[in-house]
């Protein structure tokens, strides 16, 4: 069915203009070869002429592959495909382009030159209806129908607040799809809070700074460790004028009175995070050197939990970061770049003794020459 | 996986289970770009050493073969513990039957190479105590590109003010890039090829790829490992590696 369609991408290949070879086009078209009617793979091809920022190629796969004989919407990749259009309209300031493929994917023909009050609520319905039909797809293609349902209503109403309110009803819903702390809300938390980030932010719409603030603080909370709310969190706090924020980030917090544990990858990017006000960094040198501390000896806490529910006891053991050649590695590296040579040695030593076997402690270029010029003098 | 000419363990039973096989004429292993060799190249031999061993470790995955010819080459290629014996990996094997598990084996094997998904480490397991092991999982994080994307570069002060005619005024805060240099979520929140919106938030830069991979094998392991036309997730990562390679700069 699609054949005919690649045919006509292969010929328009031909007559692009000669650039540098773009080889992972090449290499989409070789699968496309092998797979026409494979919807994500499409997807993936048009993801890739918009990494090239040719959004005039990406629109004519979608129109290809979604007009004329529209795939129907239980299968797979088609609410992907969908979704991808839509959101390169909304983000390439073509709201009326937007909303019409919103409604595209809802079945929603426009006949007029605008959309009616009546298209746009059988479009809602539509597409509610969709993610209800969509049971047996994976969680992400049920997603993509969520995201569209949000930004219909962010384009017909201009309010992120009501856009949130819309996937408030998924996340907040009883049942399994969307239960806190799963893949899948966490997934659908970053779908919000990325839409609200790019209507105020990337698109510019005049918008209430503490509607994304109070719920990126509330999705730190519950997603300590995912760098794209910890980025949205940065840009809220971003000419606050005060660095409480972000301090408190970057902290030590506590809950219920035990400290919160923070794994590697958070550790890690603190240690960014520090540097990414500029002239902020030696400012932030204690704060960094501190947190990088509170990971590298986190203590064996032994948290009894008694949990009065049916007579459990529940016994959970907290030691995420301690022995962490990451950390240590990270701790050294800070320590050189600082200046602080004396520090970075004793590092060195406590390094080798936490974590014996790893190469690139007991190879680094510094032990090799301390222990040379001890033996030496 | 990953070496040139490889068909695997089914066409070498089915060819009926030779003692010598023909390979492919071993290729030298070419060092791949390191941006802080060039500062490094100087006086120091055991910095110098140092380089070299820990882009090597990065660099060449494959152990060498006990046939392999070594004449020729330099002493310190000759190295006796570059070849694993079969009796050595004996215990290790398991036989992986489902598809689950042969996806994240070769999901771990690109982590391995360099090519961190995030998410991975974490969706093998039921919660995060028993996830104890980092190494396999987070060493990209301490390689030399990452650490120049980590630190700043510049010296910077302290002064956030200036002082005009007896008038205090505050410098203007400058920012960088809100989404920095570590990835981490959920396996599968944001696609291979996906975006942030307009933010290039790729999952592999050409940084990382250039100087930390060794293009050829990789390039290698995933035609080897594709189940066939319909493998899009795994299509996916291997678009993104090209993508990272072949994006301007």
């Amino acid at each position: 069915m699609l054949r005919s369609k690649f045919c006509h991408f292969s010929a328009m290949a031909g007559n692009l203009p000669r650039c540098r070879p773009f080889s992972a086009l090449k290499l989409s078209r070789s699968f496309l070869s092998a797979a026409q009617d494979s919807l994500p793979h499409w997807a993936a091809h048009a993801r890739l002429e918009r990494l090239r920022e040719r959004t005039d190629d990406a629109r004519k796969v979608y129109q290809t592959v979604l007009t004329g004989s529209p795939p129907s919407p239980t299968r797979a990749g088609a609410s992907q495909l969908w979704w991808d259009w839509a959101e390169m309209e909304w983000l390439f300031r073509n709201p009326d382009a937007a909303l019409e493929v919103v409604l595209g994917s809802a079945q929603i023909e426009i006949t007029a030159s605008a959309a009616s009050g009546v298209m746009v609520l059988r479009a809602k319905r539509n597409l509610e209806e969709t993610y209800r039909r969509s049971e047996n797809l994976p969680w992400k293609e049920r997603e993509a129908w969520v995201k569209l349902r949000g930004l219909l209503e962010l384009l017909t109403s201009s309010s992120a607040a009501a856009a949130l309110y819309t996937f408030d009803e998924y996340l907040l819903a009883d049942g399994a799809d969307f239960s806190e702390g799963s893949v899948a809300h966490e997934s659908l938390v970053v779908a919000s809070l990325l839409m609200v980030y790019h209507h105020s932010t990337t698109l510019r719409n005049p918008t209430p700074p503490a509607l994304l603030r109070e719920r990126l603080e509330k999705a730190i909370e519950v997603y300590p460790s995912n760098s794209v709310i910890l980025g949205l969190f940065l840009e809220a706090e971003k000419g606050r004028g005060v660095w409480g924020g972000v301090r408190g980030l970057l902290g030590e917090s506590t809950a219920d009175g035990l400290r919160k544990d923070k794994d590697v990858p958070r550790r890690v990017a603190e240690v960014w995070v520090a540097g990414w006000e500029k002239r902020r960094w030696e400012a932030e040198k204690e704060r960094t050197r501190s947190g990088l501390a509170a990971a590298a000896e986190n203590e064996r806490f032994v948290h009894f939990c008694l949990v009065f529910l049916e007579l459990h006891v529940h016994l959970v053991l907290f030691t995420r970061t301690r022995g962490s050649l990451i950390i240590r590695r990270m701790f050294l590296e800070f320590e050189i770049q600082m200046g602080e040579l004396e520090k970075a040695k004793k590092m060195l030593y406590i390094a080798i003794a936490e974590c014996p076997l790893a190469k690139g402690i007991y190879c680094h270029p510094v032990i090799v020459t301390t222990y040379l010029h001890s033996k030496l003098a | 996986m990953g070496e040139d000419g490889a068909k695997g363990w089914a066409a070498w039973v089915s060819s009926g289970c030779p003692d010598q096989i023909s390979s492919a004429p071993k290729q030298p292993r070419s060092a791949p770009a390191d941006p802080l060799r060039a500062s490094n190249t100087a006086e120091d031999p055991y910095r110098k050493w140092w380089y070299k061993e820990s882009s090597a470790d990065r660099t060449s995955r494959l152990p060498t073969r006990s046939t392999d010819d070594s004449t020729g080459e330099e002493d310190e290629e000759a190295d006796p513990y570059a070849t694993i014996l079969f009796s050595d990996n004996k215990p290790l094997l398991l036989s992986l039957q489902s598809t689950r598990a042969k996806n994240v084996l070769r999901l771990v094997w690109l982590s391995f190479l360099g090519l961190h998904i995030p998410g991975l480490a974490a969706s093998l397991s039921d919660g995060p105590q028993a996830n104890w092991d980092d190494r396999w999982s987070f060493t990209h994080l301490i390689s030399p590109s990452y650490f120049a994307s980590i630190f700043p570069r510049d010296s910077q002060t302290r002064i956030t003010s200036d002082s005009q005619a007896g008038v205090l005024i505050g410098r203007e805060k400058e920012y960088s890039t809100d989404f920095g240099p570590v990835k981490h979520w959920s396996l599968g929140i944001i696609g291979p090829l996906e975006n942030i919106g307009k933010e290039k938030c790729e999952l592999w830069t050409k940084v990382e790829v250039v100087d930390g991979v060794d293009e050829a094998f990789v390039r290698r392991v995933f035609e080897q490992l594709r189940w066939g036309a319909e493998d899009v997730e795994w299509d996916c990562y291997a678009l993104a590696f090209e993508a990272a390679l072949s994006v301007k700069k």
